[in-house]
């Protein structure tokens, strides 16, 4: 694998980009809405996190060996249907429902 | 807790008695500690009677070898660990009024096995943080000062075995949450090998990496609690079948003619205290002296472990913890216009802030620009280091460092700077990424008596051989100063 | 207009025919109550994890092999993760790294007589994934319901190239897919109750360029007709961009089926950004040689082997031999008919002609009926050793049909049973002859053909139920005696 020197690069340029822009986009990928504070924070936060993790690009490793201990799925669940036994409890697990089902906000489609 | 359980087998003590002595404890201790965030004090007593009960009834009968292992005892159990009819609230205003629907695989066996669990522990939301500082309910306190902190994300079932409000808990190690606070708080902490204890019921954080564990006041307590819980579970398809753990043989075990590697950089790096490392040197002569020969081991991608651990742990608890949307269960926050607020408005308020820089990292990690570069690159670093560790373990029988660099820091300290919190896991993640198993053991004192944790890394499926080697050492310990082998008072 | 090109593809999503989820045991019943087929798994719970069901991974595999696609030796389950509401966990477990199988083909037969030609589709790749739950819109004025319990429900994805040229040709593919996968049992395939899902992949493009045009992905699409019109639709649509300036905006967009349009779809942001990565919670599934062996084995003819094999080893005309592979059922009747009867031409022309009038008279569709499966084997033989008339038959089979009648016991109880015993027939023909003496008279003087009358009114006197040779023979045998 090549010496990666793109990813810091690449990383440079976005934290170039707004560092506000780029965390409202990250937190709406998370389906978080932040306070300005919050983004204040974690902004500098990430400035220094992000950076730190991404040194792993630079480590120079093949895809190629198999891992002896990989594991593969041993046994599977035999087709059988049966009502479980847990799902009276979940039901009322949510106070949002109406008619036995579960209600959010108006979505269109 | 194995006196107790077979104290109360003989019937030379009652369930009710050790449950009213551990209340006891509670009441002069909990107040300060806050281990705790579920107790049930009645319906413990009704159990413990009915233990009481069942005893009398076998021992009548002469059925006394039928009666399950941890009859009576009372334990704890981790507040992430789901219990049917009980408040599961994995330390986070999410969950503050979850009550679960069914019970964790993991512990129905405790359950099976006669234990009583007596309430459930505090935590740091969702497993992620180094101190149980990050919990909504407030954090818990180190037994010894209240000026620090237990440890985390397992410090509320660390805190509760180390002040004698249990006999026994359950922790849970995604990067070192069982280890780290049984090394700051003196106990005994078993991350098994992955895969051999369900996870059904086990709130995920970093499903590749979640188990739970033991927390124990010695190592012999940690084998029969780990016998118990362990087991392939089809309710888990990564769960594996793995042997018990047999206790006479760990009671013969030797380090004569053992072959121990010292992971140079958890012991040598900048944030290592004097004490920690002279406790290490001094448990390192012992062994020596003991007949075992000692190396230091050098490991580079050691260098990348944490970035590593922390590109695959965020990842996967951005993904796992997506499912908190507040419509079939938990917080769901008010006044919401539309859907999207439905999402962002209650997982902002019902997510503290650690939770939120997790979110953020792992999306990031996982977002198309980022994916090759940093999630897979940390894939193969993963898989490179596993391979280093079978490597490893073909030279040496044990492997071993100290379990934290440092020793319980003061409260506040970790929420100053993530990034050095997150370094401050160097010595627990790299048994977490390899899948490997470890224990933490006492190994003595610092100069203000707080307590050294030393751990030991095996090859997967080798709970027999770190358990005899920390069985061996935690005898010799307490032979020799009663105390450990690096004190210092 | 000839100018352009319409170049298709599809992604179709198909129901699998489990009994229980493809993660959990919950059932995959259909109409159940709301939420009534839940589990700790299928909602998305703290701590609940993923259980694989044997039948899936199987299915999924005979299905790739049924369209020559190769299997993936160590497939992988992925998370697909964004936010909505009919997704509890907030992300799907589908695949996309290491699907099931990647590289198959189905030959798809258009056009009609001299214009007929194939088609060969090839398919990029099939992967199994979990369905999401249901919305349900109109219950509430302000809020929108969901009902969890078809999540969880396994589903099959199949993704074509771009290798459509014309509605004919999606509507064909369709079709025989269809057809395809209800032969394997895999699915049901019905897409007004939403078991098969198809959105069309469409973008056009001048004759005779490579490159393809920027394409347009629509949903919402309720049944083959309105897979036909949305294609023509949408490509002219296009085309009328195009020759206006305008460029094609890469978007999703709806098919409306009252007005027959297609119409943007509210953009979603982000849409494109799923995180995909490995599912921790699922080990990889290795397919071994042998075991896809076994399954290819276990793997039923597909309709165009047995078309083959009607055509090439049974001599059936290609007419007839398309009928009788059309469906599953009519295909094992048939076949179980001609292994009785040993005459496939015969059996054929039965299940073509009487077979199929009775189900249209009682309303059922050709794939519906439920009929003992020996039945009308044993009838043909009946009527090919002369034991009943062909009008009898044809009532033996109605029973069959409507009764369950089980077509000897039922000859018997009827009285259909023809009669062969001569020493019956004997005064019957005897009667004849005195009751027509005319007749009689003119075909001893020579008029031959008035034996096929005095035939004829002896089988009436039966009432049709003598043997017609029999009867032909004691006939014979009396005109000699005189």
């Amino acid at each position: 694998m090549p010496h990666r020197q793109h990813s810091a690069e690449l990383f440079r340029e976005t934290m170039q980009k707004s560092d506000s822009e780029n965390i409202s986009r990250l937190s709406r990928l998370s389906g978080l809405s932040l306070s300005e504070e919050e983004k204040e924070i974690l902004s500098e936060d990430l400035s220094r996190i992000l950076p730190y993790m991404e040194r792993v690009s630079e480590l120079q490793m093949t895809d190629a060996c198999p891992d002896p201990e990989e594991t593969y799925v041993s046994s599977f669940r035999e087709d059988e249907a049966y009502i479980s036994d847990v799902s009276g409890k979940i039901r009322s697990c949510s106070q949002n429902m109406s008619d036995g089902m579960f209600t959010v906000p108006k979505t269109v489609e | 807790m194995r006196g107790l359980a077979e104290a109360i087998r003989s019937r030379k003590v009652t369930s009710e008695e050790a449950v009213c002595a551990v209340f006891q404890s509670m009441e002069e201790r909990e107040p300060s500690l806050h281990a705790f965030l579920s107790l049930w004090k009645e319906k413990t007593i009704e159990e413990a009677r009915r233990c009481d009960a069942l005893v009398r009834e076998f021992v009548e009968n002469g059925k006394e070898d039928e009666l399950p292992p941890l009859l009576g005892v009372p334990v704890a159990v981790k507040d992430n660990l789901l219990l049917e009819g009980e408040r599961t609230t994995c330390g986070s205003k999410m969950l503050e009024d979850f009550v679960a629907p069914y019970t964790a695989s993991c512990v129905e066996k405790l359950k099976g096995a006669g234990a009583i669990i007596l309430g459930k522990t505090n935590m740091d939301e969702f497993g992620m943080g180094t101190t149980t500082e990050n919990s909504f309910f407030g954090p818990t306190k180190h037994p010894s000062d209240p000026k620090r902190v237990p440890g985390g994300s397992s410090g509320g079932s660390a805190a509760a075995v180390a002040g004698g409000m249990a006999f026994a808990a359950l922790g849970t190690d995604t990067g070192g949450s069982v280890r780290q606070p049984a090394g700051y708080c003196g106990i005994v902490g078993l991350r098994p090998t992955y895969g051999t204890v369900s996870r059904h019921g086990l709130v995920a954080f970093a499903s590749s990496m979640d188990i739970a564990g033991p927390l124990c006041r010695d190592v012999l307590d940690a084998a029969l609690l780990y016998n118990v819980i362990r087991g392939e579970d089809t309710k888990d398809q990564t769960s594996v079948p793995s042997s018990a753990v047999d206790s006479e043989a760990l009671e013969n075990y030797t380090l004569s003619g053992k072959r121990i590697g010292i992971l140079r950089p958890l012991l040598e790096n900048e944030n290592t205290e004097e004490d920690v490392a002279q406790a290490i040197q001094a448990v390192s002569a012992l062994a020596t002296e003991k007949g075992a020969t000692v190396e230091m081991v050098d490991m580079p991608l050691l260098e990348h472990a944490v970035a590593v651990y922390y590109i695959l742990s965020s990842a996967e608890a951005s993904s796992n913890l997506s499912r908190y949307d507040g419509i079939r269960y938990g917080y769901r926050a008010e006044g919401i216009r539309n859907l999207e607020e439905l999402y962002t408005k209650t997982r902002s308020e019902g997510f503290g802030l650690e939770v939120k820089r997790r979110i953020l990292m792992g999306n990031y990690v996982l977002s198309s620009e980022h994916f090759e570069d940093c999630y897979r690159q940390a894939e193969r670093a993963a898989k490179a280091l596993r391979a280093e560790f079978r490597k490893l373990f073909g030279k040496y029988d044990l492997l071993s460092g100290p379990v934290s660099s440092t020793t319980a820091p003061r409260c506040g300290e970790a929420g100053k700077d993530p990034l050095s919190a997150y370094i401050s896991d160097l010595c627990t993640v790299p048994a977490s990424l390899a899948g490997i198993p470890a224990v933490s053991i006492p190994c003595g004192y610092d100069r203000d008596r707080l307590p050294i944790g030393l751990q030991l890394m095996g090859p997967c499926f080798g709970e027999q051989e770190i358990l005899g080697a920390a069985r061996f050492l935690e005898k010799e310990f307490s032979l020799r100063t009663g105390k450990g082998a690096g004190s210092h008072g | 207009m000839a100018d352009f090109e319409t170049v298709v593809g599809l992604e179709v999503h198909v129901e699998l025919k489990t009994r229980s989820k493809i993660f959990c045991s919950c059932p995959t019943a259909f109409g159940a109550d709301p939420n009534a087929h839940v589990c700790e798994v299928c909602l998305g719970l703290p701590g609940a994890l993923p259980r694989l069901n044997k039948r899936v991974p199987e299915l999924a595999v005979m299905t790739a092999l049924a369209l020559h696609a190769k299997i993936t030796p160590e497939m992988r389950f992925d998370r697909k993760n964004y936010f909505y509401p009919d997704l509890p966990k907030g992300y799907q477990i589908s695949q996309l790294y290491a699907p099931v199988a990647r590289n198959g083909y189905l030959d798809v037969e258009t056009g009609e007589g001299e214009n007929a030609y194939t088609r060969q589709i090839r398919i990029h790749e099939l992967h199994m994934e979990d369905d999401a739950g249901k919305l349900v819109h109109d219950a509430l004025p302000d809020q929108t319901c969901i009902d969890y319990s078809r999540c969880g429900v396994p589903l099959i994805e199949i993704v074509t190239e771009p290798d459509f040229r014309n509605a004919d040709e999606v509507v064909a593919f369709l079709q025989k897919l269809r057809t395809l996968l209800q032969f394997l049992d895999v699915s049901d395939c019905k897409m007004q109750e939403g078991s098969m899902r198809v959105d069309v992949n469409l973008s056009v493009r001048p004759v005779g360029q490579e490159e393809l045009g920027t394409r347009t992905e629509m949903k919402n699409l309720s049944s083959f007709r309105a897979v036909s019109k949305a294609v023509e639709y949408e490509a002219r649509r296009q085309w009328a961009c195009l020759l206006n300036g305008e460029e094609i905006v890469r978007e999703t967009r709806r098919w409306d089926e009252d007005q027959e349009v297609s119409l943007p779809m509210r953009k979603k942001e982000d849409a494109a950004e799923y995180k995909y990565f490995p599912e921790p919670d699922l080990p990889k599934i290795r397919f071994t040689e042998e075991k896809i062996e076994e399954i290819r084995k276990a793997l039923s003819e597909t309709p165009d082997e047995k078309k083959k094999r009607y055509i090439g080893q049974m001599h059936l005309p290609p007419y007839d031999a398309g009928i009788l592979t059309s469906g599953r059922r009519v295909a094992a009747l048939f076949e179980r008919t001609a292994e009785l009867c040993g005459d496939p031409k015969e059996s054929s022309n039965w299940i073509m002609g009487e077979f199929m009038k009775i189900l249209n008279d009682h309303g059922v569709g050709p794939e519906d009926f439920s009929i003992r499966e020996d039945s009308l084997g044993e009838i043909i033989v009946m009527l090919k050793e002369n034991q009943v008339s062909r009008a009898s038959a044809k009532a033996l089979l109605l029973a069959a049909y409507e009764e369950g009648a089980v077509p000897e016991e039922y000859a018997k109880e009827h009285d259909l049973r023809l009669v062969r015993d001569k020493d019956t027939l004997l005064p019957i023909v005897e009667k004849v002859l005195e009751e027509n003496p005319k007749p009689l008279a003119e075909y001893r003087a020579g008029k031959v053909k008035n034996k096929q009358f005095l035939l004829g009114q002896a089988m009436r006197s039966t009432k049709g139920k003598a043997d017609p040779a029999v009867l032909a023979e004691v006939l014979q045998e009396c005109l000699d005696r005189l």
